[in-house]
C-alpha cells in the first residue's frame, strides 16, 4: 500500500478544529489525534522493518538461485570428469552397498551398463571366493573406520572373465555416513606382466640350478670314488656330468640370447650355405636323445641359403628337439626342405600333444611352456621358440605353426633366397 | 648240537618276524622328474647302503600304490604337480603320516613353503651329498632302532 495515501487517511479530522480551542471535546479529540499519531509512528517502524525483511528475503532468494546455478555447474563439472575417466571405474554406494552410481568407466571395465546395475547390490564385481570370504563387507568396513580403503585383488566381468584391479573406497559423509565411492582400475596387463616375471625366476633358477645339482653331486662322488682308489668308476660319471655342463651351458646361452634380442644387439653373420647338410648335421647330434623318436629328413640336396649358418642351426635344433621333447610317447619325426616361391621353407613335423588353437598364437612368446592334457610340463625355459622367431624374424624370413591338440604340430619357417636388408 | 642248532634257526626267525627292519635295508621314496638328478640319488643311495624307489610323475604317490618307505624325498617342481601338494596329502594320510618328508627345491622360498606343507625338513639344490644323507640319518635312524 502506498505510504502517502495511507498517511492522508490517518490524519483526516473534522472541520473547523485548530491547535489554540480546547473545549473539552476537543481536548478529547486532541488526546484520539495523539494516539492515532503513535499508532502510525509504530506501523512505519513495523512497515520499514517489513521492507527489511523483504530484501533479505529476496537476496536469499537471489544467493539460493545463485548456488542453484553453481551447484549444477558443479555437477555438471563432475558428471562430465566422470564420464571422461574412462581408464577408471568410479562407483558409488549406499550403506547397504547398493549402487547408485555407475560411470562409464565403470561399464567399460565391469561390462554391465548403469541401467543393469544401479539398485543392485556392489558385491556383484567380486569373485565367488572373496564372496565368500567376506571381503566386500571387509572393505567397506575398512573404508567406514580407516577413511579409506586400499584394495588390490582379482574382480569378476559380466561374462565371468577375471582381471586384476587396484582400487580405493572411501566413506561419503554429509552429517552422517551416507555411502561410500569406490574408484577402481584394471591393472590386469600389468599383473600378468610380474607374474611372468616371478614365474620365469621360478622356471630359470630350477632349469639352471637342476644340471648344476648334478654336476655338484657327480663331482663329489667322482672325488669319493678317487679317494678309494676307484678310478675304474668314475668313467660314465664323468661322460654324464659332461652332458650335465652342456646342458648347463644351453641355458646359458638362451638367456644371453634373449638378453640380446631384448635390447636388439644380435648381430647377423651371414654366409652361403647348403640348408640340407645343416639340417643332416642337426638331426645327427639330436638323435642321441632322439629317445623312442624315428627321425627322417626329406630334404632337396640344392636347397642353398644366405643366412647365418649357427643361428640358422639353432633354429633347427630348437625346432627338432622340442618335437621331440612334446613326443613322450614316441613316433616319428620329420624334417623337409623344398623350395617355394617366397624361399626354402624348412618343415619340423612331429606326432606328439600338439598345442590347441587358443595356446598357438603365445607359443612364440617369452616364458611361453605348454602342457599335456594332464597338466604336466616339460623341461625348459621356454625361450626356444621365441629366440627362433626372432632370428628368422632377423633373416627376412617367417615362421609358423599348424598343429591341433593331440595330434602333433609342424613348424615352418621360410628364408628368403636373397640377402636380407639390413 | 641238533637241538640247539634248531634252537639258534627258531630264535634267528622270531627275531626277522618281530624286527625286520633291523635285517633290511632303509628304503626311501625320491619324487623327481629330472632324470640327471634321479640318476644322482641312484648313485648317492647306493653307495650309502639304501634302497630306494624313484616317481618321476609324483602325482603316482597320491594315490597311495606304494610300500610305506622310512622317508620321503620330494622336489617341489614336479611335472604338473607341486611337491607341497604331495606333502600335504602325505601329511594327512594315516599310512604315511608320521613318514619324515624332506622336501627339495631350487628355490630357497622352500624354507617357508616346506614348514607349511607340513614337511619335516628341506634341502635346497644344489646340495652336498654330506648334508643329504645326514639329514636323512637324522630323520629314520632312530626309527629303524625301535621296533
Amino acid at each position: 500500500m502506498p505510504e502517502s495515501a495511507e498517511n492522508k487517511k490517518l490524519f483526516f479530522l473534522p472541520a473547523g478544529t485548530g491547535a489554540g480551542n480546547n473545549p473539552p471535546a476537543l481536548q478529547h479529540q486532541g488526546q484520539i489525534n495523539a494516539d492515532v499519531a503513535a499508532h502510525i509512528e509504530e506501523l512505519k517502524k513495523v512497515n520499514e522493518e517489513l521492507k527489511q525483511a523483504r530484501r533479505a528475503a529476496l537476496n536469499l532468494i537471489e544467493d539460493a538461485l545463485l548456488s542453484k546455478e553453481a551447484l549444477r555447474e558443479s555437477e555438471e563439472r563432475l558428471r562430465i570428469t566422470m564420464e571422461s575417466a574412462i581408464d577408471y571405474a568410479i562407483i558409488t554406494m549406499n550403506t547397504e552397498r547398493i549402487i547408485e552410481g555407475w560411470s562409464r568407466g565403470a561399464e567399460l571395465i565391469f561390462q554391465y551398463t548403469a541401467r543393469e546395475v544401479i539398485g543392485k547390490s556392489a558385491d556383484i564385481i567380486f569373485t565367488d571366493n572373496d564372496k565368500a570370504a567376506g571381503a566386500p563387507e571387509k572393505e567397506m568396513e575398512k573404508a567406514k573406520n580407516e577413511g579409506k580403503a586400499e584394495d588390490e585383488r582379482w574382480h569378476q566381468r559380466k561374462d565371468g572373465s577375471r582381471f586384476f584391479v587396484n582400487g580405493t573406497m572411501r566413506p561419503i559423509y554429509d552429517g552422517a555416513l551416507t555411502g561410500y565411492v569406490k574408484v577402481a582400475r584394471d591393472m590386469t596387463p600389468q599383473k600378468l606382466i610380474e607374474q611372468q616375471k616371478e614365474d620365469f625366476i621360478g622356471i630359470a633358477s630350477h632349469e639352471l640350478k637342476t644340471p648344476v645339482t648334478s654336476i655338484k653331486a657327480y663331482t663329489e662322488l667322482l672325488q669319493e670314488m678317487c679317494n678309494e682308489g676307484d678310478y675304474a668308476s668314475g668313467a660314465p660319471l664323468i661322460k654324464k656330468m659332461s652332458a650335465q655342463v652342456d646342458r648347463l651351458i644351453e641355458l646359458v646361452h638362451s638367456l644371453l640370447d634373449t638378453t640380446m634380442l631384448v635390447e636388439g644387439g644380435l648381430a647377423l653373420h651371414l654366409e652361403q650355405f647348403n640348408i640340407g647338410d645343416l639340417i643332416e648335421e642337426c638331426v645327427e647330434n639330436l638323435r642321441r636323445s632322439a629317445n623312442s623318436c624315428h627321425i627322417i629328413i626329406q630334404c632337396k640336396k640344392e636347397a642353398s641359403i644366405y643366412a647365418d649358418r649357427d643361428r640358422i642351426s639353432q633354429v633347427l635344433t630348437n625346432l627338432i628337439s622340442n618335437a621331440l621333447k612334446y613326443s613322450p610317447n614316441g613316433g616319428q619325426v620329420t624334417v623337409d626342405c623344398c623350395k617355394t616361391a617366397e624361399g626354402i621353407r624348412v618343415g619340423v613335423r612331429d606326432e606328439g600333444i600338439g598345442i590347441s588353437k587358443e595356446m598357438q598364437a603365445k607359443v612364440f612368446g617369452r616364458f611361453f611352456r605348454v602342457n599335456d592334457a594332464n597338466a604336466n610340463t616339460f623341461p625348459g625355459m621356454g625361450l626356444g621358440l621365441y629366440i627362433a622367431y626372432n632370428i628368422i624374424q632377423r633373416h627376412g624370413g617367417k615362421i609358423w605353426i599348424e598343429s591341433e591338440r593331440g595330434k602333433g604340430s609342424v613348424f615352418y619357417f621360410v628364408l628368403p633366397y636373397n640377402r636380407p636388408t639390413p | 648240537m641238533n637241538g640247539e642248532k634248531v634252537l639258534y634257526f627258531i630264535l634267528f626267525y622270531l627275531i626277522i618276524d618281530q624286527h625286520p627292519k633291523i635285517l633290511m635295508k632303509q628304503h626311501l621314496i625320491i619324487a623327481d622328474d629330472d632324470p640327471g638328478i634321479q640318476d644322482v640319488f641312484q648313485l648317492i643311495f647306493e653307495r650309502a647302503g639304501y634302497s630306494i624307489e624313484i616317481f618321476s610323475n609324483g602325482r603316482q604317490l597320491m594315490n597311495n600304490y606304494f610300500e610305506v618307505p622310512d622317508a620321503f624325498i620330494l622336489d617341489k617342481q614336479l611335472s604338473g604337480i607341486d611337491g607341497l601338494d604331495i606333502c600335504r596329502f602325505l601329511k594327512s594320510q594315516e599310512r604315511t603320516k608320521n613318514v619324515p618328508v624332506i622336501m627339495l627345491s631350487a628355490n630357497p622360498a622352500i624354507r617357508d613353503g616346506a614348514k607349511e606343507a607340513g614337511a619335516d625338513d628341506y634341502l635346497e639344490k644344489p646340495f652336498k651329498i654330506h648334508d643329504l644323507l645326514a639329514m636323512i640319518n637324522k630323520y629314520i635312524k632312530s626309527d629303524n632302532m625301535i621296533p
